[in-house]
């Protein structure tokens, strides 16, 4: 998937309404919460992504989560 | 009679370590369905048999044949269980069979199958292990623990239904099994010492819910039905 489906899937696992956008704090994302955090969890290990809780707590904006998708998304 | 044991979910964890504790004094039967964790139970003695207990049929055929090879069973231990950790926003129709065929509908049927004299000796006793999951749902583990809730309710039903057979079950808090070791994303480092902090007799262990479940099939617990003990340390007081 690309950049923009891929933040659309994570807007959507946040329960979030609003449109993401690149370099975006985390913080700022409504339903960026623990619930939130397994949401984004699941979503890139449904992707095929295995990574360590503490590294998904510890992003800070959408670009981190980019890089932890990592091959999940196609970097046109 | 015969002191015979059925323990359903001997793969690992809790369930085998009870089909290698029972298999001391009793003749022991053990399902699993990884055949490839079954060669070690059956050097000790123990009669194993490979069954998706999700599969219906195949357990029934299996509970037959182990009766008509041992006799009824004088306890039935129900281990088998299967963690599902998402927020309920991200479940999806696809992950309740997951959850519900293996926590709850699985012992249902083995419930169904225990409430006949002709599988159970007439003071039988079954044992389920639940979790402190049914009692305190967490945020994250909502449809497992309205799974082991269900699971409660039949051990408090069979009680009631089946007596003079017991219904009893044990409730664990987070223990250091494979189920667990499997979220390593959550059970780290971090998380088994924020355990260690809040439970004040110390984080249960496997040996000690075995040692739970010995009791509670034994005599010493002849009047003791419908209970369904927590083994966690104090975590969840």
């Amino acid at each position: 998937m690309n950049v923009e489906e891929f933040f659309r899937k994570v807007a959507e696992a946040l329960d979030s309404s609003s449109e993401l956008a690149r370099g975006q704090a985390l913080e700022s994302i409504e339903g960026w919460d623990s619930l939130g955090i397994l949401a984004i969890l699941d979503l890139l290990e449904g992707g095929g992504v295995t990574i360590d809780l503490d590294e998904l707590r510890a992003a800070q904006t959408t670009d981190d989560l980019l890089r932890l998708a990592g091959s999940m998304v196609e970097w046109a | 009679m015969t002191q015979h044991v059925l323990v359903v979910g001997a793969s690992s964890g809790v369930g085998r370590a009870v089909a290698e504790r029972l298999a001391r004094s009793a003749r022991v039967t053990a399902i699993a369905r990884r055949a490839d964790r079954l060669a070690a139970l059956a050097e000790q003695d123990v009669a194993v048999v490979n069954c998706d207990v999700t599969d219906f049929a195949a357990l029934e055929a299996a509970i037959d044949d182990a009766v008509a090879r041992a006799g009824q069973f004088s306890a039935v231990v129900y281990c088998a269980g299967a963690q599902l950790i998402k927020p309920l926003r991200s479940l999806k129709a696809a992950d309740f069979p997951s959850v519900m065929d293996v926590n709850l509908l699985a012992p249902l049927f083995l419930a169904r199958c225990f409430a006949s004299q002709k599988v159970s000796q007439g003071n039988a006793v079954f044992c389920a292990v639940s979790s402190v999951a049914g009692q305190r749902p967490e945020p994250g583990i909502v449809a497992y623990s309205v799974a082991k809730a269900g699971l409660d309710a039949l051990i408090k039903g069979m009680a009631k239904e089946l007596g003079p057979r017991r219904a009893v079950g044990v409730a664990p808090g987070w223990l250091d099994t494979e189920m667990t070791q499997g979220y390593k994303h959550i059970y780290n480092e971090d998380f088994k010492t924020a355990l260690a902090k809040r439970s004040p007799a110390g984080v249960a262990t496997v040996e000690s819910v075995v040692d739970v479940i010995e009791f509670l099939l034994s005599e010493k617990a002849r009047h003791v039905t419908g209970e369904i003990i927590t083994v966690d340390g104090g975590a969840i007081l």
